[in-house]
């Protein structure tokens, strides 16, 4: 070996060899320190972690891991209190520290709340809109955006309402959302958020398993995983995905208090977002906003294992339909006509 | 191996690079204003989009975003998604020339070959760079793509496929300029593996990137079995045509390098009849939309594509699609203008312009013109869209000019004749 | 006819103490200022027996003659003996902006007499809102979205929510009138903001671009000379 390279450099050549390498070692730390200045040091230490075959292979519903939903909602909840408590004495200094608007912040700071409450195996969740009563008024709309922290005024709403002609629902001729008289007669209002199919193409699609569909039946999406390729926007035949265009601009005095790491936490940019449910409120027993909000009761969730739920009696009493079965994906989101119909005049209103 | 003198084959692989780039570089001042032109647009491009477009992401600031472009939740792919359709296209086409020049054993189509290679290697650049333009968050998906996590996924396969196919080429074009620089004929054996790889990948790249879209019950006017032939036809035609004019303007400024014309002509006919068949999908498509079909949403978003009223873009692109195509064809057909160099790459030009208009947004967009819901969508094609674009494009066309420059020293100063 | 001074007296006085009542609101009555207490419905129903065969009453505002419930009589649903009285139970009846919530859920007993089916619904939840309870929680409204009120839910634990009926069957229907008629819409939100001016954007471009085409042709005119000259 030591002759070997003695004859090496009585020829000359290693010096050309050992320029070359020099080249490529500067080259190789060059672009090295490019990587580590512009990635997130989080990310490549979770690069460099272990990817097993399970990983690879695993191709059905992500795995629901708990303990690291659990850790990031703790880290999340920190991250917002900080900000909303930096927020808050912004209005204390300006106000006085005895104000009532500074103890009102204070207090909202201090209920602010992530969790990551698991999915339950022996539920399965459903919602049924009454298309009779529906009166296409878009308090649901407006109460989704409050409780889910959604951008306001950048077109993110996650519920659309529709109007339609009442013999062209099927095919859905002559829909529009951007309607400013209701309830007309002959029209019928339908509300369209995520249908929280069984068999979702939007999770199908997506690369790198960002969004999935949990156990109680609500399909939701890890926005710190989401790489904002919009395929699943694409997939979606009810257009009920919204991708997140703007740097988000939200109040942290405004958030709603009650959040869940997959559901209401205020979304990074340029990820996809949508309805869950208010997997924060429905998870612990409560009942989605737009349920709680609809002035005409048109909206009825429950649990479809439940014999007694809402959601039973409705199928059970009066029968449901889904907005296009021709796409094959057997959503949980159900229409109904009860029959009651909230009257409509041309003009809208009594 | 034993043939290379000892040294490392990565030592020779990291050699040969830098003489690609040090031959390629080199040139005349026309040739350097050329690249420098480039230059300004390309630099302009990437400067838009890492400092403006992206700036929330690579710079973490509150301004900027993809709201600056035209896509919105009703068209969330716009002209960046229509770059990746085009270009994959352009990118398959290579295979048409490896097999014409190795399997058939053609000597003036074996020298092009690595032209072809090239071509091939900036397209799926421009493809990979068009998604990722087009991605929320770049920096996820460097990390997140290659894991493969789901593999019911057509985007993940697509990435494979591309990945693996631009390797193949790179590999094989380093692989080509370094033997032809050494003097060498590339061994047979390495052509059969090459031959043997690249083939199914050079469909698979486009097969598959229609698949990402067919698939799709949303989208009616995409979800079309047709989808994927209809790609690869006019992917045959618009590869081929833009090598074409390539080798036609390397004519014009270069002395000593000369294609003969039955290499134009043998290229027109692959030409020609790929544009019949694209144009003949385009018309079984459309008959199936206008003729028969009962599906309101395919028949609204064809109708807004070929009518227009909607998005008129698309109409304009859809129609010049048909007409410059038609001409393509039925000027090849007219023999005086098969005679010459500079009438084939007339043709070649329209040819591409025609597959450019259909393969861009005339491909994508259909898909989104009416939203899911019935609801027409809008959109508008941005500055920013159209700079970044710019910007991609001139920086692959200063690696493509590095590339073919390389090759064409090789060619000129040491193994001419070993092909 | 005898009393018809003292009646008339009477009846100016309670119009303008009904008057006062009806702005007080349903979920602010603090029961404080109860008007039933300045001057109970019994002041008057002491005396004065429903009549069993009527379905108009002017002074109470209420005209069966027309609407949904047209062709019961007043008697149908109020105790002939004591008007207040629920017919079914001689349970009190509540009224809306008087008695809180939880006194006029007794009141749905009543009209699940007729309407069995829709009380079902309603006990399951099937018509009518849910909302929730939490522990030690609060309802606190603010202005919401585009100024609509909007009510958050301040709860210590956000775990442990419980679910009830929102809302009394009188409370989304007048009993004298049960029709639910439609309110009015919000504005459509506003779509996407549009995109921000790209002009400098363009302008940059254009120069660029000129700059760059420019430089290409003066590639080819460089050649040229090269070449030929």
């Amino acid at each position: 070996m030591v002759e070997g390279n003695g004859k090496k450099i009585q020829e000359g050549k290693v010096d050309e060899k050992r320029r070359m390498a020099i080249k490529i070692a500067g080259l190789a730390a060059l672009l090295s320190t490019i990587d580590f200045a512009v990635f997130d040091k989080e990310e490549f230490k979770k690069m460099l972690k272990k990817v097993g075959l399970d990983d690879i292979l695993n191709v059905a519903e992500a795995r629901e891991g708990l303990g690291h939903y659990e850790e990031r909602a703790k880290k999340k909840e920190e991250e917002l209190k900080n900000l909303c408590m930096a927020a808050a004495d912004k209005i204390c200094s300006e106000k006085g520290f005895a104000s009532a608007d500074c103890l009102l912040a204070k207090k909202k700071c201090s209920k602010i709340t992530v969790k990551a409450t698991p999915p339950d195996p022996n539920k399965r969740y459903a919602m049924a809109l009454d298309l009779d009563k529906c009166i296409g008024c878009r308090r649901c709309e407006y109460a989704c955006v409050m409780e889910n922290n959604t951008l306001r005024n950048a077109g993110m709403d996650w519920i659309h309402i529709y109007e339609m002609d009442r013999e062209g629902l099927s095919d859905l001729e002559g829909a529009r959302d951007d309607y400013t008289v209701a309830p007309k007669k002959g029209k019928v209002y339908v509300p369209v958020a995520c249908m929280h199919c069984e068999n979702p193409p939007c999770t199908m699609v997506c690369p790198v398993k960002a969004t999935w569909k949990e156990k109680d039946g609500i399909v939701v999406v890890d926005y710190d995983k989401c790489i904002g390729c919009k395929y699943c926007v694409v997939a979606c035949p009810y257009g009920a995905r919204r991708f997140n265009l703007f740097p988000p601009k939200l109040d942290p005095l405004d958030l709603n208090p009650n959040m869940h790491i997959l559901g209401n936490i205020p979304r990074p940019v340029h990820v996809v977002e949508k309805c869950t449910w208010c997997v924060q409120r429905t998870r612990d027993g409560g009942v989605p906003a737009c349920v709680e909000a609809c002035p005409v009761g048109a909206r009825v969730f429950g649990d479809l294992k439940d014999p007694n739920s809402p959601i039973r009696r409705v199928i059970e009493e009066y029968g449901v339909f889904v907005l296009k079965p021709e796409a094959g994906t057997n959503p949980r989101f159900f229409y109904f006509f009860s029959g009651a119909k909230t009257p409509r005049k041309e003009g809208g209103g009594k | 191996m034993a043939e290379r003198g000892g040294k490392g084959t990565l030592y020779e692989a990291v050699e040969t690079f830098i003489y690609v780039f040090r031959e390629g570089l080199k040139g005349s001042r026309a040739y350097k204003m050329f690249l420098l032109g480039l230059g300004v647009m390309a630099a302009y491009g990437i400067y838009l989009w890492v400092f403006v477009q992206h700036a929330p992401i690579f710079l973490g600031s509150d301004k900027g975003g993809l709201y600056m472009t035209g896509v919105n939740e009703d068209v969330p792919w716009g002209l960046y998604i229509s770059f990746f359709t085009l270009w994959v296209g352009i990118a398959a086409s290579a295979v048409i020339f490896s097999f014409i020049g190795y399997v058939f054993g053609d000597k003036d189509f074996k020298k092009i070959i690595p032209f072809a290679e090239a071509q091939a290697v900036i397209a799926l650049i421009i493809t990979i760079w068009g998604i990722v333009a087009n991605l929320g968050r770049p920096e996820r998906a460097l990390v997140r793509l290659p894991r493969f996590e789901n593999l019911r996924s057509m985007l993940d396969w697509d990435f494979f496929v591309i990945m693996t196919y631009m390797t193949l080429n790179a590999i094989m074009y380093l692989y080509t300029v370094h033997r032809y620089r050494k003097g060498l004929a590339i061994p047979w054996n390495a052509i059969v593996v090459y031959m043997i790889i690249s083939s199914p990948f050079a469909i698979g790249i486009h097969t598959v990137t229609a698949f990402i879209f067919h698939a799709l019950t949303a989208r009616p006017a995409l979800n079309s079995a047709l989808l994927a032939p209809r790609f690869i036809a006019t992917a045959f035609a618009s590869g081929p045509a833009l090598l074409l004019l390539v080798l036609y303007i390397l004519e014009k400024y270069t002395k000593e390098f000369t294609v003969p014309l039955r290499v134009y002509r043998i290229t027109l006919n692959v030409i020609a009849i790929s544009l019949t068949t694209g144009l003949f999908f385009t018309l079984a498509e459309a008959h199936e939309a206008f003729w028969y079909t009962t599906e309101p949403l395919k028949r609204h978003q064809l109708e807004a594509t070929f009518y227009g009223g909607v998005i008129n873009i698309v109409t304009f692109l859809m129609w010049l699609w048909i007409a410059l195509g038609t001409a393509a064809v039925l000027l090849s057909m007219v023999p005086s203008m098969r005679r010459s160099k500079g009438s084939i790459a007339y043709i070649a030009a329209l040819t591409f312009i025609a597959v450019f208009a259909e393969k861009t947004l005339a491909t994508v967009i259909p898909g989104f013109i009416i939203n899911p819901m019935n609801v027409p969508a809008t959109y508008h094609i941005t500055p920013m869209e159209v700079f970044v674009g710019i910007g991609i494009h001139a920086t692959l066309l200063i690696l493509y000019a590095i590339l073919v420059k390389a090759y064409f020293y090789t060619l000129r100063v040491k193994g001419g004749d070993v092909v | 006819m005898r009393n018809s001074g003292k009646i008339l007296a009477a009846i100016v006085l309670i119009t303008i103490i009904t008057s006062l009542s009806i702005t007080v609101q349903p979920v602010s009555a603090s029961s404080q200022q109860n008007p039933q207490s300045l001057y109970p419905c019994s002041t008057c129903h002491q005396r004065l027996k429903v009549n069993a065969d009527i379905n108009y009453s002017w002074y109470h505002g209420v005209d069966l003659r027309s609407g949904a419930h047209k062709g019961l009589m007043c008697s149908n649903c109020h105790n002939p003996e004591s008007a207040m009285m629920e017919l079914r139970g001689n349970i009190s009846l509540a009224i809306l902006g008087v008695h809180n919530r939880s006194q006029l859920m007794a009141d749905n007993l009543l009209c699940a007499q007729c309407h069995a089916k829709i009380y079902k619904d309603y006990l399951l939840g099937a018509h009518g809102n849910r909302t929730f309870d939490c522990p030690n929680g609060q309802a606190i409204e603010v202005k919401g979205y585009k100024g609509v009120k909007w009510v958050y839910h301040i709860c210590d634990d956000y775990t442990k929510l419980k679910q009830k009926p929102a809302r009394a069957c009188v409370e989304c229907h007048n009993p004298h009138d049960p029709t639910y008629y439609a309110i009015s819409i919000l504005p459509p939100p506003e779509g996407r903001v549009p995109p921000p001016d790209e002009s400098s954007i363009t302008y940059g471009g254009i120069a660029v671009l000129v700059t760059g085409l420019v430089l290409i042709a003066a590639s080819h005119f460089v050649y040229k000379k090269e070449h030929m000259g």
